[in-house]
């Protein structure tokens, strides 16, 4: 019996002596850091100060190359936190600076290191710095090169960065990783991309749908309907009766972005006799917002056949397609299948409300 | 007596080693996560129309007026393409004119005929302003029928859940959409961190180091297994097409994630339930042990329903992966009985003169001790995962009350953990 206790106390003292220490370190690590964060909130207003002058068109540095001798990681962030606020002649002053105070140089080094975090603060720190020429011709294909890394900031980063400059090459690169990463990245590089849409509609985009490369046309098709433009997309048809779904219910998404076709039109009617449910429901929301008055016989089908899942999609597409959708609906609501009735007469309610009427 | 002295310590023993081996995962799991930063573009989730749709849903416990404000706020999260489902059951005729009189409510021609079986739905309702709300008014149910009312009455692929007795932020759902974004259609649901609001006294640090023990333990590191179960208070996101492919819930939140786990792992499907480490809720603990006693007993009554839910599982008690339930009911149950035990023992055992003084007061030490280890293991490893240290005066603070904790308070808790093991409560 003693023994067990002994052991437990054993055990228990080498873990205390390690926690022990453990606490010691973190405790002055905790110091440290709350020291350099009071250091950099007194230097915080002087090294503003002398960017402002600066900026404004003093020609002198002086202070500011003490501080980045002192403390470089404080004028760099007091420099992106400019960024917002200043632009054109100012900007390219700003971005001049980081070649005048060694800081461009810096961060080119640090955008090597083998550490993620630095690395990272490397290239959102050269992404700022090359909206300016000079600075552009400094960092080289460095840009380029980071579109390969395996950390998904510093590509993005480096993405932003790179679209910057608008040469169609630069732009060819950041759409192709937009169609290799996740669906968040692709998201904020559409942002990023969409000033640059029609350039990619004209020559980036069909090479892609050509291809074949179904992720790659699921996500070119993502990509376009992120945008919310209408565009010049050839070929949509034949997407919509693509073999794989995904595209197809890509293309079906995108058709109201696109001027309507007989072909388009032909493509959305066949699609509402699917078995997918998908699918159909995917070409329901397609008449919808193309207002396919052909489609309202299909439509008024699915709402009375009562399928729970189409029932609602297809009233809902009937309700934004006034007044001849309107109409279908006034007489569904008196349809002797009770759950066809209430998904009619809701849907219509509803249309009504947003309408207005 | 011996024997049963001996096989206490050796469980003790066992949690111990257990506790911070789990607590070291997690460490190592956070600091992996936070050197991988998720990356965060909110303007572009708010404006994207490749943002998938959130069915908020709110089941207050009561049909009062008092949920008022909390259907308001949440009806004010920022977010794209979103809709606020209301289930109340048993209201009243007085409480359904609140609702209506509050938030335009008009009847509804919308019915609710499914896929999950629910007890009667007595109306539907729908607001005239100009915001998307949908009331559900229903019989009672048993537990977990009013979130099954909500999942069948919700339009959006993501259904998101907030704890009643929770704050949370304006953009909760633009963070909590984030890992549904990050991957494409493997991830079923997830789960977000709560944050402990506290003062500065002692009964406060237990608090905190109740919170950080859990998010780094059983938060973070059976996230790192593929076993998250959400905390109260907390915010869930789950998508609703595996919530309905899974039967519904029969429970509250955490046995709902046990079941997606279950059938994901039964179906042998590739699936994931990540966990957001940053808190995008927060719950306000007083600082009274009263208090604090009320969050460790709905907590234990989550994971109590949740494990007691095992059995009728498709995986049984292999749904967490092949130890992942056993180590909750070790921790969670079998734990505490051990300790309450083991003081009762040495009591008996000094009463009747079968051991000394000296070994008694050894065996309570050792017992106290090994809680303290774990407590202030959690609160250093927590500074080694992070980038960004705790400020010192939060540290030394956290580290008193992880010594303390052992002298009176995790002794009454551990006697409030056993009953509310068995407790049904929902909310």
């Amino acid at each position: 019996m003693i023994h067990f206790v002994v052991y437990l106390a054993a055990i228990e003292a080498l873990l205390a002596v390690w926690l022990a220490a453990t606490c010691l370190v973190t405790l002055a690590r905790s110091s440290w850091w709350q020291k350099r964060r009071m250091k950099s909130a007194e230097s915080e207003p002087a090294i503003r100060a002398a960017i402002a002058d600066y900026v404004g068109g003093a020609d002198n540095f002086t202070t500011l190359e003490e501080y980045v001798r002192d403390s470089p990681r404080d004028v760099a962030d007091e420099l992106l936190a400019f960024r917002q606020a200043v632009a054109g002649a100012a900007l390219d002053r700003l971005c001049g600076l980081t070649i005048e105070l060694t800081l461009l140089q810096r961060w080119l080094d640090d955008s090597e290191s083998r550490d993620i975090v630095a690395r990272r603060i490397a290239f959102r720190r050269l992404a700022f710095a090359c909206a300016y020429e000079p600075c552009r011709r400094q960092v080289g294909d460095r840009l380029a090169a980071a579109l390969r890394d395996t950390d998904r900031e510093v590509r993005v980063t480096a993405a932003a960065a790179m679209v910057r400059t608008g040469q169609l090459a630069d732009l060819e690169r950041v759409f192709g990783l937009a169609l290799s990463e996740s669906p968040l990245v692709r998201m904020s590089l559409a942002e990023t991309l969409r000033p640059h849409a029609y350039a990619l509609c004209e020559k980036v985009v069909p090479e892609v749908l050509r291809a074949g490369e179904v992720p790659s046309i699921v996500g070119t098709l993502e990509l376009l309907r992120a945008w919310e433009r209408a565009l010049p997309i050839r070929g949509l048809a034949a997407l919509m009766g693509h073999r794989e779904l995904k595209v197809r219910l890509g293309a079906f998404a995108l058709a109201p972005l696109v001027a309507p076709s007989p072909e388009i039109e032909s493509e959305v009617l066949a699609a509402m006799g699917d078995k997918d449910i998908r699918l159909v429901t995917a070409a329901a929301r397609a008449a919808a917002r193309l207002r396919l008055d052909k489609a309202l016989p299909v439509l008024a089908r699915c709402v009375r056949t009562g399928e729970p899942q189409l029932l609602h999609v297809a009233a809902s597409a009937l309700a934004e397609m006034p007044p001849s959708g309107w109409t279908t609906l006034q007489e569904l609501r008196f349809n002797p299948n009770p759950a066809t009735a209430a998904a009619a007469g809701a849907a219509l309610e509803r249309a009504r409300r947003t309408a207005g009427v | 007596m011996v024997y049963t002295f001996d096989a206490m310590v050796a469980l003790l023993a066992i949690h111990l080693i257990g506790g911070l081996y789990v607590l070291l995962r997690g460490c190592l799991i956070l600091r992996v996560w936070r050197r991988e930063a998720p990356f965060v573009e909110r303007t572009a989730i708010l404006k994207s129309p490749l943002t998938p749709g959130i069915s908020v849903v709110l089941t207050p416990p009561d049909a009062s007026s008092a949920w008022h404000p909390l259907a308001r706020r949440l009806l004010g999260l920022e977010f794209g393409e979103s809709e606020l489902v209301v289930v109340l059951e048993g209201a009243t005729q007085d409480e359904l004119q609140s609702w209506a009189r509050e938030f335009r409510l008009f009847a509804s021609l919308e019915t609710i005929t499914g896929p999950i079986a629910i007890s009667p739905v007595r109306g539907v309702y729908e607001s005239s302003a100009s915001i998307r709300l949908i009331v559900v008014d229903k019989e009672p149910g048993p537990p977990g029928d009013a979130l099954n009312a909500a999942v069948d009455a919700a339009s959006l692929p993501l259904v998101a859940v907030f704890d009643p007795e929770s704050e949370f932020q304006q953009d909760a759902l633009l963070r909590l959409v984030v890992p549904m974004l990050e991957s494409s259609g493997d991830t079923v649901a997830l789960a977000s961190a709560v944050e402990c609001g506290t003062g500065d006294s002692l009964v406060g640090g237990f608090a905190q180091i109740e919170y950080l023990r859990s998010w780094l333990g059983r938060s973070i590191a059976f996230a790192g297994w593929n076993g998250l179960l959400p905390e109260p208070g907390g915010a869930a996101l789950v998508d609703r097409q595996a919530v309905i492919d899974a039967g519904g819930c029969h429970g509250g939140v955490a046995p709902m994630f046990l079941a997606l786990h279950s059938h994901a792992r039964a179906a042998g499907r590739a699936y994931r339930i990540p966990y957001i480490p940053d808190p995008i809720t927060s719950i306000e603990v007083r600082d009274e042990v009263p208090s604090l006693l009320h969050q460790v007993v709905r907590r234990q009554a989550w994971i109590g329903q949740s494990i007691r839910q095992a059995p009728s599982l498709p995986r049984g008690w292999r749904s967490l992966g092949s130890w992942g339930l056993s180590a909750l009911l070790f921790t969670r149950l079998v734990r505490p009985l051990a300790e309450v035990a083991l003081y009762l023992v040495i009591v008996a055992s000094l009463v009747a003169g079968w051991m000394s003084l000296g070994l008694a007061s050894a065996a309570i030490l050792m017992t106290i001790a090994s809680g303290t280890i774990i407590s202030a293991a959690a609160v250093v490893l927590r500074e080694v995962a992070e980038y960004t240290p705790a400020p010192p005066s939060r540290l030394t603070r956290l580290l008193i009350a992880s010594f303390a904790e052992g002298f009176g308070y995790r002794q009454l808790r551990d006697l409030r953990m056993i009953p509310a093991f068995f407790s049904s409560q929902n909310h």
